[in-house]
């Protein structure tokens, strides 16, 4: 019992610089759902729900532009395809036996930040130490949304507006550091900054796509599609 | 605009089913690993791909100007590049925003763009 508990402290420890860097994100949104007319306990029952920064900042976008159920699914989906892959690759990390009940809460927090930081644990990584990990950046999703949205008439205008580059920031950094360490990752970001930038700069061609959320979800596909023909990823126990 | 309608809350289950379930299932069911390199594959290149097209080019094209997108995009990609925290890379390139926010006028007749 006692290795368990120095296990969460280790994880709550080590969760502690992502919980920091969550305040000022959900700040952002906090803000931003404030300023978009979400009132406070719809904006933080979104937060709880959906502890994502990307897939939030997203819907709120989408919502605003009243999409439809259909639309709002599948560029939602799209958006978080991602998550299968790290979960997947999670899945093979994790130790063994994990009662189902942890598994459905790790579940919650496996983030991109989360996931990056918990693979770094040598060897099989235990459910105590990733519970331990996603406290402290929940608790910050939820302290930043709280104040985020209570704030926002207090927070000048200004700042507000430039809070915005935050959450550009943490995509750029969730992409920058891959992009340095695989060449068919840069190309990748290059080929599908392209096709978004070409595709929504034209809104006749925007239109054919059904709009923002189509463009994103097409783009995107093709990019990833063309690069796996072009350079599929090695097998890792293929190239030992 | 008021978001307190059913819409806005079936949107928010939506937003919850997908981000959950698609953490949640490969968790709870998946026991070997994806054998298909082609689907490997474009499962490691997706994520990349989408995170970009939403920097781009919305991040030019934002409210908070031309210019102020600009700076704040060479600081995200510089910092982040050098691998420092999230942090880090949220408060510098969020500041060198609003301070070229306030200087924008002067910025952009130094650039020749007003």
């Amino acid at each position: 019992m006692e290795k368990e508990n120095s296990l969460l402290s280790k994880g709550l420890k080590d969760g502690l610089p992502i919980g920091l860097g969550y305040l000022p994100l959900a700040f952002t949104l906090g803000v931003a759902a404030s300023t978009g007319g979400f009132p406070l306990f719809t904006s933080i029952v979104m937060a709880m729900l959906s502890f994502t920064g990307v897939g939030q900042m997203n819907g709120m976008a989408l919502m605003a532009a009243q999409e439809t159920y259909w639309a709002f699914f599948i560029a939602l989906l799209v958006i978080n395809l991602r998550n299968i892959v790290l979960s997947l690759s999670l899945s093979q990390r994790l130790e063994q036996d994990i009662p189902l009940w942890k598994k459905l809460i790790i579940s919650m927090g496996n983030t991109d930040e989360i996931f990056a930081l918990s693979i770094k644990y040598k060897g099989q990584i235990p459910a105590n130490y990733f519970l331990g990990v996603m406290t402290i950046p929940y608790a910050a999703w939820f302290l930043g949304t709280l104040v985020g949205g209570i704030a926002t008439n207090l927070v000048p205008q200004d700042i507000c507006i430039a809070l915005k580059m935050a959450l550009y920031a943490m995509l750029i950094a969730s992409v920058v550091p891959a992009m340095k360490k695989t060449k068919p990752v840069l190309f990748v970001a290059l080929i599908s900054a392209a096709l978004s930038w070409l595709m929504q700069i034209n809104s006749s061609i925007e239109n054919m796509f059904g709009g923002k959320s189509g463009v994103l979800v097409i783009g995107s596909i093709f990019s990833a599609l063309i690069m796996a023909l072009i350079a599929p990823v090695k097998d890792k126990k293929e190239e030992e | 605009m008021t978001m307190n309608t059913p819409y806005v809350w079936i949107c928010i289950l939506i937003m919850f089913v997908t981000t959950y379930f698609t953490r949640m299932l490969p968790l709870v069911f998946c026991k070997g690993q994806i054998k298909n390199t082609f689907i490997k594959s474009i499962l490691a290149y997706l994520p990349y791909a989408i995170l970009t097209s939403m920097i781009f080019p919305e991040i030019f094209m934002d409210k908070f100007g031309l210019i102020p997108g600009i700076l704040g995009f060479i600081i995200a990609v510089i910092l982040s590049y050098f691998d420092l925290s999230l942090i880090i890379v949220l408060i510098f390139s969020t500041l060198a925003t609003y301070i070229s926010m306030l200087y924008n006028t002067q910025l952009m007749s130094i650039f020749g763009l007003s």
